[in-house]
């Protein structure tokens, strides 16, 4: 027996951060070294913190009722909300989301998203993309490219990590690693691997005695491998034994190892899934500043169930106030903790609803206005950006394409969309957003 | 004998070409036995045109070495009579007129092992050098536009243009750039009165703010040729003005040693038969960033790394490729070979390689690793410890043959490679269960074609030109997700001719020769194609229409059936083109087609590609053995399309056979087949490989117990392990969707997931049975070990794990952790 735990130093390989560069690289499809290096480097960043928090509202929110209230429409479309001023002197927002007009200053709305389309999913929000018209095997969401071009900052978190789970409406969670592959894909605490996270009939023990075994038994020579797979996998071994013993990752989302003011800040939402979507778990937006600050690069969020076609103001007036306190409290604490530079928030729907109030007191589906907020990141914030009609159905100033949105999280990453391209499965370089959108001059 | 003289024949033939190699062992160093200049002749006709010359001694050990930039070079005027001034001027070997005049050029080295000098000759005559030529739009300023990366895909070449300005991707339709440089932009774009007023130049030399920056220095020969284009009105050219047909760069082939130089030189052809260098106007790109750097003016060199690298050369939608090989700088010993006897045409090559770029191979593996390799590459299953043992008792001569032949007639042959090809096929349920009948019959289809080993010209013939119904036809499923002319284009050409021509379905492709008319030629094989309500619910039927032809959609001009580089065929009314198509594909002296299967094949067993990636293939994209792939190709048709004797010959090579571990006379070798490369099992593999191991089979819903994932028929049958694991989701006819990429989600699942934890204590598993038999420890630990790694303990190993399993006190959890160790060690999860 001693012999076997004797052979343990043989896992101890120290990997130094150019290791973990160089390893990570390969094992994340054959981006070399050098090639990261450039990415870092035309990224201008070396130790990278830059990252982003995407937060999907499913069903599609009602932008005249949240952040673009049309007082001087006919009741029909009025709706009952009253708007109420914010610290921006020429800002006003809905009543019912009194803390961001606290810190409307801290924030960017986008009131013209031009080109949604009247489809329940998270493809556009998560991608960036429409669905006609795909390279074979798909556009990759946002946090799957990023995690292509960047690898991951720390070796003990996964660079793309997505909270939201699987939703009764499978199209909420349509968003995926597309041409890249499944070894893009989110690591997903919540979905399908959640019980992989949890020690199952084995206990902790046990499993440090088979962590021993492992090193004791498992020599095969790394070097026969050229290719890094090898490399990757003692990489993941670690991290997964981490993940199981507490590591770095669990802690991330150990939300009740922070302080109690600040979890109470962030409030009590209700764990219950809403509709056919998701739950409004406050604490998943303490979960995405916790996971970016241990090193994540994207963090993905599904908040609640936003397809009011029936009861609008009764089911906003519940919700709004729970999203209120979620995004103040996570803008807040980005704030606090000097992240503000480096994480940029994007918070928004796959479409809009419908000017003209249904007789079940409900909007319908709209896709051609919506809404969108944005902050931190270093993006300018304290603005409203472009303006619909005045019944709120369509873009009448500086209509704004979610693709827009999306060049501007690439350029707060210190990613190149212009310079920057994936090679698709037909060996096609794809740029990362679609053809003719810059990161928007109004932010960054 | 017949194969013997074909060996011989092939090494005969190679000796002839292979010239350039460079002996390492002799002591004394290499002289200079010869310096020649290319071109030793060459006439400049206007001012504008350069040459570069390429000097290039030739040593003593029949070594070749570029001396362009380092070399000296003077100048005389042949004509006594000609002004002092020399009509020429040279830096670092490139030409630029100065005035009229026939000069010769010498160009000197020295020799420090002669202690002399080393001289050579060019002739350069200058004419009409003050005639100023009237510029051609095409010809003269499209290339700059290019090569100053005006018009790429990321800046004014995207299909939006850039800020209002707008060119054809990589200058391929000069007629739209003329428009959109001299009509759009309200004439201030160009402006012949005050040229560097010109919008055009303002921006492109950074006068004025310019997203894309400062691309042209106003010193530079583009700025002022630009500027000549406005000074002369913006000469369009004329239609008769001659056109390039063919761009030729040379050395095409050199050996470098680490770091070396190499100068390259363009040259292009017109209709005309006029030559014009080019070297300055072409675009370089490396091919192998990590052996071959490359400037923008031909001026490549080596890296570090051992290898072969090759320069793609652009110009004008016409390519050519410049290889180059880099050996290995440390000697060998002289028994590097003698453990590598060549059996067939395949080792005899591969060590023509390796002798060229002097690495050597790898120990031969042993049997148990050859065992193991076998069936999980030919059959993707684990051999059974019953089987293991039967092999390695077997101390024939032709046990591995026998063996492989074995290995080849199991079903689980068919299976494993309908799995594969049903990825390839698309055989997808998109559309939900409605589906399944189709996408059943079709993999029942493809697996009874390989259980038949169906020649591989009548299997592919049988897809294409498939119609009818699914009950008679399974593979009219095919044309389900291969549903139109876009996708019958990419998907015969990238799966059947290993030829990616997607690009050109929207413009010419940026690097091989196909235009948009091939594209759209290729496509008017399916011109005749439909599709109606078929039989069986849910499934169309495919017909063939009496008439219908295809437009090439930017000429709207009809084009006729023409396969890439083929033959063009005339639409005849009642003829199905597709059946010109497959005669056309499936013919011997098709370029594409064998060669395309032949380098899957390869690649599925060696782990690397002679094209890479497989369905890669392209003249700026070329092979790493070019013989070898030849030779399997030609292999391959000799045996009539036969895939299991193809497969037969790859695994009864000795380059299969090598160990996969590295020598130092190795270590850095990728490409070459040097070694065994290990590789990831598949998804279903791996599944398998557990269920095999545990004595626990996956279960899957809606099938018989005891199905095993490789059988399963389609995409659509839920299993989490398969889906994180990478399975293909049979979107692309490409084998690189299917990912093998690790990830965390992964590993945990392999290590913690409840499902794999309740096979390994599975009640009737493998641990319980051991523990229920007579079995002693030493047995058990045998047994165990000859499951997952098809091997016994060595004696390490064995004392270790007998000690593990005799001193614990719950024998159960300690097997069980045994096995878990197994199914987590990398010896598991690769083929090695």
């Amino acid at each position: 027996m001693l012999t076997i735990y004797g052979k343990q130093a043989r896992f101890c390989d120290g990997i130094s951060r150019r290791n973990f560069l160089k390893i990570g690289g390969l094992s994340m499809g054959g981006l070399a070294l050098p090639q990261l290096l450039q990415a870092e480097a035309r990224a201008g960043i070396r130790r990278s913190q830059k990252a982003v928090i995407m937060i999907y509202l499913p069903g599609g929110p009602p932008h005249q009722d949240m952040f673009d209230l049309k007082l001087d429409a006919p009741s029909e479309i009025r709706g009952e909300f009253q708007p109420i001023k914010t610290n921006v002197p020429s800002i006003q927002i809905c009543e019912h989301l009194p803390r961001m007009a606290a810190m409307m200053d801290k924030l960017a709305v986008v009131r013209s998203i031009s080109d949604a389309v009247d489809d329940h999913s998270d493809f556009h929000c998560m991608t960036g993309r429409s669905k006609r018209n795909q390279p074979p095997g798909g556009w990759p969401t946002f946090g799957s490219a990023v995690t292509r071009l960047l690898g991951s900052s720390n070796q003990a978190i996964p660079p793309f990590v997505g909270l939201e789970p699987k939703m009764q409406h499978r199209p909420y969670n349509d968003a995926t690693p597309g041409f890249l592959g499944a070894g893009y894909r989110s690591f997903r605490p919540e979905g399908s691997g959640k019980d992989d996270m949890v020690l199952n009939g084995v206990t902790l023990d046990r499993l440090a005695d088979r962590k021993m075994l492992l090193s004791g038994f498992d020599h095969f020579r790394r070097d026969v491998d050229a290719s890094g797979l090898m490399e990757g996998l003692d990489r993941f071994n670690e991290q997964a034994f981490g993940v199981l013993t507490s590591s770095k990752l669990l802690e991330a989302l150990d939300f009740q190892r922070e302080d109690k003011k600040v979890i109470e800040r962030y409030g009590k939402g209700d764990p219950k899934p809403h509709g056919d979507a998701a739950p409004m778990l406050m604490e998943q937006f303490l979960v995405a500043r916790r996971l970016v600050e241990a090193g994540a690069r994207c963090v993905t969020v599904a908040f609640g169930f936003w397809d009011y076609h029936g009861n609008n103001f009764k089911n906003a007036k519940a919700d709004m106030p729970l999203l209120d306190q979620g995004v103040t409290a996570l803008v807040e604490d980005l704030h606090q903790r000097g992240l503000d530079k480096d994480v940029s928030v994007v918070v928004w729907g796959e479409f809009g609803r419908t000017p003209t109030i249904n007789k079940d007191a409900g909007r319908d589906h709209w896709p051609k206005a919506s809404c969108a907020v944005l902050a931190c990141g270093g993006m300018k914030t304290g603005q409203v950006i472009g303006a619909t009609d005045r019944l709120g159905a369509e873009p009448s100033e500086r209509p704004v394409r979610f693709a827009e949105v999306f060049a501007t999280l690439y350029h707060q990453l210190g990613i190149d969309v212009n310079k920057t391209t994936i090679t698709d499965l037909s060996g096609r370089p794809q740029y990362l957003v679609e053809d003719g959108c810059q990161p928007m001059s109004e932010l960054v | 004998m017949f194969k013997v003289l074909r060996i011989l024949s092939l090494v005969l033939g190679l000796l002839g070409q292979n010239g350039l190699s460079v002996s390492r062992s002799s002591a004394a160093p290499a002289q200079v036995t010869l310096l020649s200049v290319d071109p030793p002749e060459v006439v400049l006709t206007s001012s504008d045109q350069t040459v570069q010359l390429v000097v290039t001694l030739q040593m003593s050990d029949g070594g070749l070495r570029d001396v362009t930039h380092s070399a000296e070079y003077s100048t005389s005027e042949i004509d006594p009579e000609s002004p002092t001034r020399s009509a020429i001027e040279i830096v670092r070997g490139r030409v630029t007129p100065q005035g009229d005049g026939e000069v010769s050029v010498c160009a000197s080295v020295f020799d420090p092992v002669q202690n002399k000098k080393v001289t050579g000759f060019a002739k350069v005559t200058v004419r009409d050098y003050s005639q100023e030529r009237s510029l051609n739009f095409a010809n003269d300023i499209v290339p700059l536009l290019t090569k100053n990366g005006c018009n790429s895909g990321g800046c004014h070449g995207k299909a939006s243009g850039q800020n209002g300005f707008h060119l054809s991707l990589l200058g391929f339709e000069p007629d739209f750039d003329y428009d959109a440089l001299v009509r759009e932009g309200r004439g201030r774009r160009v402006f012949p009165a005050a040229p560097d007023q010109s919008l055009l130049l303002r921006k492109a030399s950074g006068q004025i703010p310019h997203g894309g920056g400062q691309r042209l220095d106003m010193q530079s020969d583009a700025y002022r040729l630009l500027r000549r284009w406005i000074v002369q009105g913006m000469p369009k050219g004329s239609t008769n003005d001659p056109k390039v047909v063919r761009i030729e760069v040379f050395p095409r082939e050199r050996i470098l040693q680490g770091g070396d130089l190499q100068q390259l030189r363009v040259v292009a052809y017109h209709s005309d038969g006029s030559l014009q260098d080019i070297t300055r106007q072409a675009e370089y790109k490396s091919q192998q960033p990590d052996i071959l750097k490359v400037d923008t003016e031909g001026g490549m060199s080596s890296l570090e790394r051992t290898g072969e690298g090759a320069v793609m050369i652009r110009y004008m939608g016409l390519v050519d490729v410049a290889r180059v090989t880099v050996p290995s700088n440390q000697s060998l010993p002289s028994d590097a070979y003698a453990h590598f006897e060549p059996k067939d045409f395949i080792d005899v090559l591969v060590m023509q390689k390796w002798r060229k770029l002097g690495i050597a191979p790898s120990p031969a593996c042993s049997d148990e690793e050859f065992v193991r390799r076998a069936f999980l590459d030919a059959i993707g299953t684990l051999p059974t410890p019953e089987e293991v043992r039967q092999f390695l008792a077997d101390q024939s001569p032709s046990r591995r043959e026998k063996l492989v032949d074995q290995i080849l007639e199991r079903s689980e042959y068919a299976s494993y490679w309908a799995n594969s090809w049903g990825d390839l096929l698309r055989n997808k349920r998109r559309y939900g269960d409605g589906y399944k009948r189709g996408t059943f019959a079709f993999a029942a289809w493809i697996k009874n074609a390989f259980a038949q080993n169906m020649p591989y010209d009548q299997f592919v013939r049988a897809i294409l030109t498939a119609q009818g119904n699914v009950s008679d036809n399974p593979p009219v499923v095919w044309y389900r997700e291969v549903r139109n002319q876009v996708h019958q284009v990419n998907d015969t050409s990238q799966l059947f001719l290993g030829t990616r021509v997607a690009c050109a379905n929207c413009h010419h492709h940026p690097y091989e020769r196909w235009s948009q008319d091939d594209y759209w030629g290729f496509a008017a094989f399916y011109a005749r194609l439909g599709n109606k309500q078929g039989e069986v619910a849910n499934e169309q039927a495919i017909f063939v229409k009496k008439e219908g032809e295809t437009r090439q959609p930017r000429s709207h001009k009809v084009v006729k059936p023409k396969g890439l580089g083929g033959p063009e065929y005339d639409y005849v009314r009642g003829e199905d083109p597709r059946q010109k198509l497959a005669e056309w594909m499936t013919a011997p002296d098709n370029p594409y087609f064998a060669k395309a299967i032949v380098n899957r094949s390869w690649a599925h067993f060696m782990g690397v590609g002679l094209v890479e990636a497989v369905d890669d293939l392209r003249t700026t994209n070329p092979p790493s053995n070019p013989q070898l792939l030849d030779a399997l190709a030609k292999d391959f048709i000799l045996h009539k399309f036969d895939l299991k004797q193809l497969v037969r010959t790859i695994m009864l090579s000795r380059a299969y056979a090598l160990s996969s571990i590295p020598t130092p006379y190795n270590a850095t070798d990728r490409q070459n087949y040097s070694r065994y490369t290990p590789k990831r099992l598949s998804a279903e593999a791996l599944l398998d490989a557990i269920g095999a191991v545990t004595g626990s089979m996956e279960k899957f819903n809606g099938f018989p117990s005891g199905t095993r994932a490789l059988e399963l028929p389609d995409e659509a049958v839920n299993n989490y392990f398969l889906d994180v694991f990478g399975r293909s989701q049979r979107e692309t006819p490409c084998e690189c969707e299917r990912s093998y990429a690790p990830n965390l989600a992964q590993i945990l699942h392999l290590m913690n997931s409840p499902e794999i934890q309740s096979k390994i204590a599975h009640e009737k598993g493998c641990v319980s049975q051991l523990l229920k038999s007579d079995k002693s420890n030493n047995q058990i630990v045998e047994e165990l070990y000859l499951r997952a790694f098809a091997r016994f303990p060595r004696p390490d190993e064995f004392n270790d794990a007998v000690a593990l399993v005799a001193s614990a006190k719950d024998r159960k959890s300690a097997l069980e952790d045994f096995e878990w160790t197994l199914l987590n060690a990398k010896e598991f999860l690769f083929n090695h």
